[in-house]
Protein backbone atom coordinates (compact mmCIF):
# COMPACT_ATOMS: atom_id res chain seq x y z
CA UNK A 1 0.00 0.00 0.00
CA UNK A 2 3.06 2.54 1.32
CA UNK A 3 4.81 1.50 -2.23
CA UNK A 4 1.74 2.29 -4.54
CA UNK A 5 1.37 5.82 -2.53
CA UNK A 6 4.63 6.19 -3.05
CA UNK A 7 4.47 5.95 -7.15
CA UNK A 8 0.95 7.64 -7.51
CA UNK A 9 2.99 10.95 -5.28
CA UNK A 10 5.90 10.64 -8.02
CA UNK A 11 3.57 10.12 -11.04
CA UNK A 12 1.20 13.19 -9.81
CA UNK A 13 4.51 15.54 -9.19
CA UNK A 14 6.54 14.39 -12.21
CA UNK A 15 3.11 15.06 -14.02
CA UNK A 16 2.70 18.36 -11.97
CA UNK A 17 6.45 19.51 -12.57
CA UNK A 18 6.01 19.00 -16.63
CA UNK A 19 2.70 21.25 -16.66
CA UNK A 20 4.76 24.20 -14.15
CA UNK A 21 7.59 23.68 -16.70
CA UNK A 22 5.85 24.51 -19.78
CA UNK A 23 3.75 27.08 -18.35
CA UNK A 24 6.67 29.45 -16.53
CA UNK A 25 9.63 29.11 -17.98
CA UNK A 26 10.37 32.01 -20.72
CA UNK A 27 10.38 31.69 -24.39
CA UNK A 28 13.46 31.59 -26.11
CA UNK A 29 14.41 34.56 -27.57
CA UNK A 30 16.20 35.63 -30.83
CA UNK A 31 18.65 38.51 -30.93
CA UNK A 32 19.54 40.13 -34.25
CA UNK A 33 22.33 42.13 -34.76
CA UNK A 34 22.87 44.77 -37.10
CA UNK A 35 25.67 48.05 -37.84
CA UNK A 36 24.37 50.71 -39.27
CA UNK A 37 27.03 53.02 -40.66
CA UNK A 38 26.69 57.08 -41.05
CA UNK A 39 27.05 56.51 -44.92
CA UNK A 40 23.16 54.95 -44.13
CA UNK A 41 22.09 57.23 -41.79
CA UNK A 42 22.34 60.45 -44.37
CA UNK A 43 19.79 62.59 -46.04
CA UNK A 44 17.91 60.56 -48.62
CA UNK A 45 19.65 60.97 -52.12
CA UNK A 46 18.16 59.68 -55.41
CA UNK A 47 20.88 56.96 -54.61
CA UNK A 48 19.78 55.94 -51.07
CA UNK A 49 16.26 54.96 -52.50
CA UNK A 50 17.96 51.64 -54.21
CA UNK A 51 17.32 48.70 -51.94
CA UNK A 52 21.25 48.70 -51.78
CA UNK A 53 21.44 50.60 -48.91
CA UNK A 54 18.87 49.17 -46.52
CA UNK A 55 19.21 45.86 -45.23
CA UNK A 56 16.77 43.39 -45.41
CA UNK A 57 17.20 40.12 -43.52
CA UNK B 1 18.04 0.57 9.01
CA UNK B 2 15.74 -1.72 6.40
CA UNK B 3 16.84 -1.44 2.91
CA UNK B 4 13.26 -0.92 0.89
CA UNK B 5 12.20 1.64 3.63
CA UNK B 6 15.44 3.37 2.56
CA UNK B 7 15.68 3.55 -1.10
CA UNK B 8 11.69 4.57 -1.31
CA UNK B 9 12.80 7.27 1.46
CA UNK B 10 15.81 8.61 -0.84
CA UNK B 11 12.90 8.37 -4.22
CA UNK B 12 10.59 10.77 -2.79
CA UNK B 13 13.30 13.10 -1.35
CA UNK B 14 15.06 13.20 -4.78
CA UNK B 15 11.69 13.82 -6.44
CA UNK B 16 10.75 16.64 -3.61
CA UNK B 17 13.96 18.20 -4.03
CA UNK B 18 13.46 18.64 -7.75
CA UNK B 19 10.29 19.74 -7.14
CA UNK B 20 11.47 22.37 -4.91
CA UNK B 21 14.02 23.59 -7.64
CA UNK B 22 11.61 24.04 -10.27
CA UNK B 23 8.97 25.82 -8.12
CA UNK B 24 11.62 28.18 -8.13
CA UNK B 25 13.14 28.25 -11.16
CA UNK B 26 9.37 29.12 -12.39
CA UNK B 27 9.26 31.64 -9.85
CA UNK B 28 12.52 33.32 -11.06
CA UNK B 29 11.24 32.30 -14.81
CA UNK B 30 8.31 34.78 -14.48
CA UNK B 31 10.53 37.22 -13.63
CA UNK B 32 13.78 36.51 -16.18
CA UNK B 33 11.04 36.75 -19.02
CA UNK B 34 9.86 40.05 -18.00
CA UNK B 35 13.86 41.32 -17.88
CA UNK B 36 15.24 41.70 -21.40
CA UNK B 37 18.11 39.63 -21.21
CA UNK B 38 21.84 41.63 -21.90
CA UNK B 39 24.03 38.90 -23.35
CA UNK B 40 23.78 38.34 -27.03
CA UNK B 41 26.23 35.55 -26.69
CA UNK B 42 24.35 32.66 -24.88
CA UNK B 43 21.22 32.17 -28.04
CA UNK B 44 21.75 35.05 -29.90
CA UNK B 45 21.97 34.88 -33.87
CA UNK B 46 24.00 37.68 -34.64
CA UNK B 47 23.33 39.02 -38.29
CA UNK B 48 26.31 40.56 -39.06
CA UNK B 49 25.89 43.54 -41.64
CA UNK B 50 28.00 41.08 -44.51
CA UNK B 51 25.40 38.62 -44.56
CA UNK B 52 22.28 41.01 -46.16
CA UNK B 53 22.68 40.91 -49.65
CA UNK B 54 23.86 43.56 -51.44
CA UNK B 55 23.21 44.29 -55.11
CA UNK B 56 24.72 47.28 -57.02
CA UNK B 57 27.93 48.38 -57.53
CA UNK B 58 29.83 49.80 -54.29
CA UNK B 59 29.25 53.55 -53.39
CA UNK B 60 31.93 56.40 -54.40
CA UNK B 61 33.01 57.67 -50.97
CA UNK B 62 30.42 60.31 -49.76
CA UNK B 63 30.92 63.64 -48.25
CA UNK B 64 27.34 64.54 -47.34
CA UNK B 65 26.09 65.74 -44.36
CA UNK B 66 25.87 62.45 -41.96
CA UNK B 67 25.16 61.58 -38.62
CA UNK B 68 28.48 61.01 -37.16
CA UNK B 69 28.21 57.82 -35.34
CA UNK B 70 28.06 54.28 -35.79
CA UNK B 71 24.84 52.86 -34.84
CA UNK B 72 24.18 49.47 -34.11
CA UNK B 73 20.44 48.45 -34.32
CA UNK B 74 19.49 45.20 -31.72
CA UNK B 75 16.27 43.35 -32.10
CA UNK B 76 15.24 40.86 -29.64
CA UNK B 77 11.73 38.59 -29.83
CA UNK B 78 10.66 35.50 -28.98
CA UNK B 79 10.66 32.83 -31.25
CA UNK B 80 7.45 31.18 -29.52
CA UNK B 81 4.91 32.48 -27.65
CA UNK B 82 2.22 31.05 -25.94
CA UNK B 83 -1.21 31.41 -27.38
CA UNK B 84 -3.81 33.00 -25.12
CA UNK B 85 -1.29 34.00 -22.68
CA UNK B 86 0.22 37.04 -20.80
CA UNK B 87 1.88 39.15 -23.81
CA UNK B 88 5.57 38.81 -24.59
CA UNK B 89 8.09 41.91 -25.31
CA UNK B 90 9.87 42.40 -28.60
CA UNK B 91 12.82 44.83 -27.64
CA UNK B 92 14.43 46.98 -30.48
CA UNK B 93 17.14 49.13 -29.21
CA UNK B 94 19.49 51.51 -31.91
CA UNK B 95 22.61 52.31 -29.19
CA UNK B 96 25.90 53.98 -30.15
CA UNK B 97 28.46 51.32 -31.42
CA UNK B 98 30.71 51.18 -28.44
CA UNK B 99 33.86 51.14 -30.47
CA UNK B 100 32.80 54.67 -32.20
CA UNK B 101 35.10 54.17 -35.02
CA UNK B 102 34.27 56.15 -37.66
CA UNK B 103 37.08 56.38 -39.48
CA UNK B 104 36.98 58.95 -42.26
CA UNK B 105 38.68 57.35 -45.74
CA UNK B 106 39.00 58.35 -48.76
CA UNK B 107 39.57 56.45 -52.42
CA UNK B 108 42.36 57.65 -54.43
CA UNK B 109 43.24 56.37 -57.63
CA UNK B 110 42.71 52.63 -57.77
CA UNK B 111 41.58 51.20 -54.35
CA UNK B 112 44.75 52.79 -53.09
CA UNK B 113 43.15 54.25 -49.44
CA UNK B 114 45.30 57.30 -47.92
CA UNK B 115 44.37 58.35 -44.28
CA UNK B 116 43.39 61.87 -45.33
CA UNK B 117 40.37 63.50 -42.80
CA UNK B 118 37.55 64.56 -44.56
CA UNK B 119 34.99 67.33 -42.88
CA UNK B 120 31.71 65.27 -42.86
CA UNK B 121 28.91 67.92 -41.78
CA UNK B 122 26.79 66.68 -38.97
CA UNK B 123 23.24 66.23 -39.44
CA UNK B 124 22.76 66.96 -35.61
CA UNK B 125 23.54 70.64 -36.08
CA UNK B 126 21.19 71.16 -38.98
CA UNK B 127 18.61 68.59 -38.59
CA UNK B 128 16.59 67.33 -36.29
CA UNK B 129 16.63 63.71 -36.07
CA UNK B 130 14.13 60.90 -34.64
CA UNK B 131 13.69 57.33 -35.90
CA UNK B 132 10.60 56.22 -36.67
CA UNK B 133 9.46 52.16 -36.33
CA UNK B 134 6.60 50.18 -36.80
CA UNK B 135 5.79 46.48 -36.52
CA UNK B 136 3.68 45.17 -39.03
CA UNK B 137 2.16 41.30 -38.15
CA UNK B 138 -0.49 39.93 -39.30
CA UNK B 139 -2.97 38.09 -36.83
CA UNK B 140 -0.87 39.02 -33.44
CA UNK B 141 -2.00 41.58 -31.10
CA UNK B 142 0.67 44.44 -30.66
CA UNK B 143 0.27 47.32 -28.78
CA UNK B 144 1.50 50.11 -29.68
CA UNK B 145 -0.05 49.69 -33.27
CA UNK B 146 1.27 51.94 -36.35
CA UNK B 147 4.49 54.05 -36.30
CA UNK B 148 6.13 54.91 -33.25
CA UNK B 149 8.58 58.06 -33.18
CA UNK B 150 11.21 58.91 -30.94
CA UNK B 151 14.11 61.97 -30.90
CA UNK B 152 17.45 60.94 -31.64
CA UNK B 153 20.04 62.28 -29.79
CA UNK B 154 23.89 62.28 -30.30
CA UNK B 155 25.60 59.53 -28.48
CA UNK B 156 22.29 57.97 -26.63
CA UNK B 157 20.63 55.26 -27.12
CA UNK B 158 16.82 54.65 -28.28
CA UNK B 159 14.51 51.81 -27.16
CA UNK B 160 11.56 50.62 -28.52
CA UNK B 161 9.28 48.18 -26.97
CA UNK B 162 6.30 46.60 -28.48
CA UNK B 163 3.92 44.08 -26.70
CA UNK B 164 2.76 41.13 -28.55
CA UNK B 165 -0.14 38.97 -27.78
CA UNK B 166 -1.69 35.72 -29.76
CA UNK B 167 -5.47 35.10 -29.36
CA UNK B 168 -4.80 31.78 -31.47
CA UNK B 169 -2.41 29.06 -32.18
CA UNK B 170 -0.32 29.50 -35.36
CA UNK B 171 2.85 31.02 -37.24
CA UNK B 172 2.91 34.54 -37.81
CA UNK B 173 5.46 36.63 -40.04
CA UNK B 174 5.69 40.28 -39.59
CA UNK B 175 8.32 42.92 -40.39
CA UNK B 176 9.92 45.55 -37.93
CA UNK B 177 10.59 48.98 -40.44
CA UNK B 178 13.02 51.50 -38.51
CA UNK B 179 13.08 54.95 -40.32
CA UNK B 180 15.09 57.87 -40.15
CA UNK B 181 13.03 60.64 -40.17
CA UNK B 182 15.33 64.48 -40.76
CA UNK B 183 13.47 67.84 -39.89
CA UNK B 184 15.55 70.70 -41.25
CA UNK B 185 15.96 72.94 -38.25
CA UNK B 186 15.33 76.16 -41.13
CA UNK B 187 13.18 75.19 -42.96
CA UNK B 188 11.08 72.96 -41.87
CA UNK B 189 11.21 70.44 -44.56
CA UNK B 190 10.99 66.63 -43.55
CA UNK B 191 12.40 63.70 -45.27
CA UNK B 192 12.79 59.84 -44.40
CA UNK B 193 15.47 57.47 -45.26
CA UNK B 194 14.79 54.05 -44.41
CA UNK B 195 17.32 52.10 -42.62
CA UNK B 196 16.38 48.14 -41.80
CA UNK B 197 13.80 46.18 -42.51
CA UNK B 198 13.47 43.24 -40.04
CA UNK B 199 11.15 40.07 -40.84
CA UNK B 200 10.60 37.72 -37.99
CA UNK B 201 9.16 34.88 -37.44
CA UNK B 202 6.83 33.54 -34.45
CA UNK B 203 4.98 30.92 -33.55
CA UNK B 204 1.90 30.73 -31.26
CA UNK B 205 1.66 27.41 -29.30
CA UNK B 206 -0.38 25.35 -26.45
CA UNK B 207 -0.34 22.50 -24.57
CA UNK B 208 -2.04 19.86 -26.34
CA UNK B 209 -5.05 22.00 -26.64
CA UNK B 210 -5.00 23.53 -23.44
CA UNK B 211 -4.61 26.99 -22.44
CA UNK B 212 -1.89 28.76 -20.55
CA UNK B 213 -4.06 29.32 -17.46
CA UNK B 214 -5.38 25.87 -17.18
CA UNK B 215 -1.70 24.10 -17.55
CA UNK B 216 -0.74 26.63 -14.97
CA UNK B 217 -3.32 25.85 -12.68
CA UNK B 218 -2.93 21.98 -12.98
CA UNK B 219 0.77 22.36 -12.55
CA UNK B 220 0.02 24.01 -9.07
CA UNK B 221 -3.11 22.12 -8.13
CA UNK B 222 -1.07 18.56 -8.94
CA UNK B 223 2.01 19.89 -6.50
CA UNK B 224 0.30 20.12 -3.72
CA UNK B 225 -1.54 16.75 -4.46
CA UNK B 226 1.28 14.86 -5.44
CA UNK B 227 2.94 16.41 -1.72
CA UNK B 228 0.23 15.23 0.03
CA UNK B 229 -0.17 12.33 -1.00
CA UNK B 230 3.72 11.99 -0.43
CA UNK B 231 3.19 13.52 2.66
CA UNK B 232 4.23 10.15 4.72
CA UNK B 233 7.31 9.59 3.01
CA UNK B 234 8.18 13.32 3.43
CA UNK B 235 8.05 12.52 7.19
CA UNK B 236 10.76 9.36 6.64
CA UNK B 237 12.51 11.91 4.88
CA UNK B 238 12.60 14.69 7.53
CA UNK B 239 13.44 12.18 10.05
CA UNK B 240 16.19 10.52 8.28
CA UNK B 241 17.94 14.44 7.16
CA UNK B 242 17.77 15.39 11.16
CA UNK B 243 19.26 11.37 11.77
CA UNK B 244 21.99 12.73 9.55
CA UNK B 245 22.62 15.99 11.24
CA UNK B 246 22.73 14.75 14.32
CA UNK B 247 25.33 11.95 13.74
CA UNK B 248 27.54 14.70 11.65
CA UNK B 249 27.23 16.56 14.74
CA UNK B 250 28.81 13.76 16.67
CA UNK B 251 31.21 12.64 14.73
CA UNK B 252 32.37 16.78 14.66
CA UNK B 253 32.36 16.38 18.24
CA UNK B 254 35.09 13.21 18.44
Amino acid sequence: MKKIRLILAIIILSISIALLLWGFLPSRTEIRIQDISPQEMQLPTPSSLHLNGMLVS
Amino acid sequence: MNLKHFSSRHVFLSVFILWIIVFILSACGSAVQTEPTESPSTSATEIAPTEAVVVGTPQPPSFEPALLETRRLTLEFPLKIKADSASDIVRLTLEVDDLDNITPTAFYQENVITGEVIQIPNLYETHNVGVETRFDIAGLQVEPAGDVYQPLQQGLPLTFYWSIRAPQVGKFRGTIWVNLVFVDKVTGEESRRAVSAQIVDIEAVDFFGFSVNFVRTSGVIGSVLGIIVGFPFFDDVVKYLWSKRKSRKKSKRK
